[in-house]
């Protein structure tokens, strides 16, 4: 014990002298390094790879920010809106045209099915028209319509928040008794012009699926309106 | 300054966006439980070069997509095909519907005047050739007057391309930035002309015209960065948001002379354009209340050279 509590006294007289030493030789290397300048006039100048040693420059703070976070809340509720009045758009569009090309089928044969007579003496087509078109066209179209309304239900309740205005599409019953048939007797040689007449009913100017994509318009118009009136 | 500008790759995000636990508006990324933005979708200087090579003469943005793969191997290199490959899965990963979006800018526009230029011709030469051979609505004087507004377009862009050159750049962007913003002023004119006149309208005009808008808002945009007047390109960048809403929101796939399915497309991307312009105002924001430097901001973005897209982590 003793040899070891002599041994661990001179280390520690031993590692002091080595401090010294090191000090010293720091110094003296400090000395060496230093700018002959600095000698002039006794003032002290900063090394040139003092800046090394320099604190970094002091990181500002972010600025407060000037912008209405609320209003990305608007940019997706306009974006859900407008990819619903835009689906619907196609899809209202896409079903009338399957939906003609089936009614134009049914018609043909309903017009193959006229005998001699019935070609002399025709029915107004729009009295043998007007149901299988109800339920051929008019009930599928509003079927989708429907669905529509379903959809968008759904998009809102994803806004718990807003009171929304009724959003429900006004039934249509365009010519709901074919009075554009009304002079024109169901018989092959008036197809064409029957079908034309019915197309234009279904898609034409201020036909169905255009009023009905006027109210898709006019419903999203208003949802977005309530919506950025209320954020 | 805080000059730290932290860029990610955006497929560090996509599994997220996927998962729904961040959800994409415009070019931004919300964590959809906090609400709080995570990251901005930022192109980079080659997205414009890649772009610019071939596609942005696109009749329309359906016909863009298959133009970038066709053209593909003619006029790209196979590391440029990859490298366009993948911006195009990265933005449908991150559910950005279209790819027309990309032809005019996702965060702040990097506008690399000599790819600008080569756009703009590209712009000019169809637009030309579409007022001559359709009917457009447009009168020989509107005609001229458009060509007129196209070719002060392109001598902007030149003095764009050369201002680096001068001793002191900042006023001439300044100047710059003032008449592109006249000249969109046309450009919006003539674009709402185009829809409110009688009947459907042309896609390719349409698009075409879309395009410049586009494109000189974001020359606007990018001069008020470059001149680090950064509170004045979120206020530039804000009501080209608040137009762009009047002007296309109106516009629904029945609007164009094209299929149902082709307008759709078009209407699309046309929403897309609208809320990357909407979220620009965010991005800029982030980058002034963080005190970025904006001429840095784009010098990095210019100098990228590996991913057309990159994504700005918000601190």
């Amino acid at each position: 014990m003793p040899i070891i509590a002599s041994n661990s006294e001179s280390l520690v007289a031993e590692r002091q002298l080595m401090g010294r030493i090191n000090s010293l030789w720091l110094n003296l290397l400090s000395f060496l390094r230093r700018d002959l300048r600095s000698f002039r006039g006794g003032s002290r100048q900063e090394l040139p790879n003092a800046n090394l040693d320099k604190p970094a420059p002091e990181q500002l703070d972010p600025l407060p920010s000037e912008i209405n976070f609320q209003k990305l809340d608007q940019l997706r509720f306009r974006r859900d809106i407008l990819d619903w009045r835009d689906e619907f758009h196609v899809r209202i569009g896409a079903l009338a045209e399957e939906l003609f090309s089936q009614f134009s089928i049914y018609v043909e044969n309903k017009a193959a099915e006229v005998g001699f007579f019935g070609r002399l003496f025709t029915k107004p087509a729009g009295e043998i028209l007007q149901t299988p078109f109800d339920d051929l066209v008019r009930v599928e179209l509003t079927k989708r319509v429907k669905e529509a309304e379903e959809s968008l239900a759904q998009i809102l309740s994803k806004w718990p928040t807003t009171i929304w205005p009724p959003f429900s599409f006004t039934e249509q019953n365009l010519d709901s008794r074919l009075a554009c048939l009304d002079e024109i007797g169901l018989k092959p040689t008036n197809q064409e012009e029957i079908l034309d007449r019915m197309d234009n009913l279904i898609s034409g100017e201020g036909g169905l699926v255009e009023t009905y994509r006027g109210h898709a318009a006019s419903i999203a118009r208003k949802l977005i309106q309530t919506f950025e009136a209320t954020a | 300054m805080i000059t730290q500008i932290l860029f990610e790759i955006p497929a560090a995000y996509e599994a997220a966006v996927k998962a729904g636990s961040l959800v994409q508006i415009g070019g931004l990324l919300k964590n959809a439980a906090t609400g709080q933005i995570v990251a901005h979708l930022q192109e980079s200087g080659l997205a414009h070069s890649l772009i610019s090579t071939a596609v942005a003469g696109a009749a329309s943005p359906l016909k863009l997509a298959a133009d970038v793969m066709n053209v593909g191997s003619g006029v790209y290199t196979a590391v440029q095909v990859t490298q366009l490959k993948s911006m195009i899965a990265s933005l449908q990963s991150l559910q950005i519907a279209t790819l027309g979006v990309s032809l005019v800018g996702l965060g702040v526009t990097v506008a690399g005047f000599i790819y600008m230029h080569k756009r703009f011709n590209s712009l000019d030469g169809r637009i030309d050739k579409l007022i001559a051979s359709v009917h457009t609505g447009f009168e020989s004087q509107r005609e001229a007057a458009l060509r007129a507004h196209m070719s002060q377009v392109k001598g902007l862009v030149k003095r764009a391309k050369q201002a680096p050159t001068l001793s002191r750049p900042e006023r001439e962007y300044s100047r710059i930035a003032e008449d592109f913003s006249e000249q969109a002023s046309h450009f919006e004119g003539e674009l709402e002309f185009l829809i409110k006149v009688e009947g459907k309208v042309n896609v390719e005009l349409f698009w075409q015209l879309a395009q410049v808008l586009t494109l000189c808002n974001s020359i606007r945009i990018d001069c008020r960065i470059r001149t680090n007047e950064l509170r004045n390109a979120r206020e530039i960048a804000e009501s080209v948001a608040n137009d762009y809403q009047m002007l296309f929101d109106q516009l629904t796939p029945g609007s164009f002379q094209a299929s149902e399915g082709e307008g759709a497309v078009v209407a699309k991307t046309i929403r897309d354009i609208t809320d990357a312009a909407a979220t620009k105002p965010y991005l800029i924001e982030y980058l002034r209340t963080q005190r970025y430097d904006g001429r840095e901001y784009l010098d990095r973005l210019e100098n990228e050279t590996q991913s057309p897209l990159l994504m700005l982590r918000v601190l």
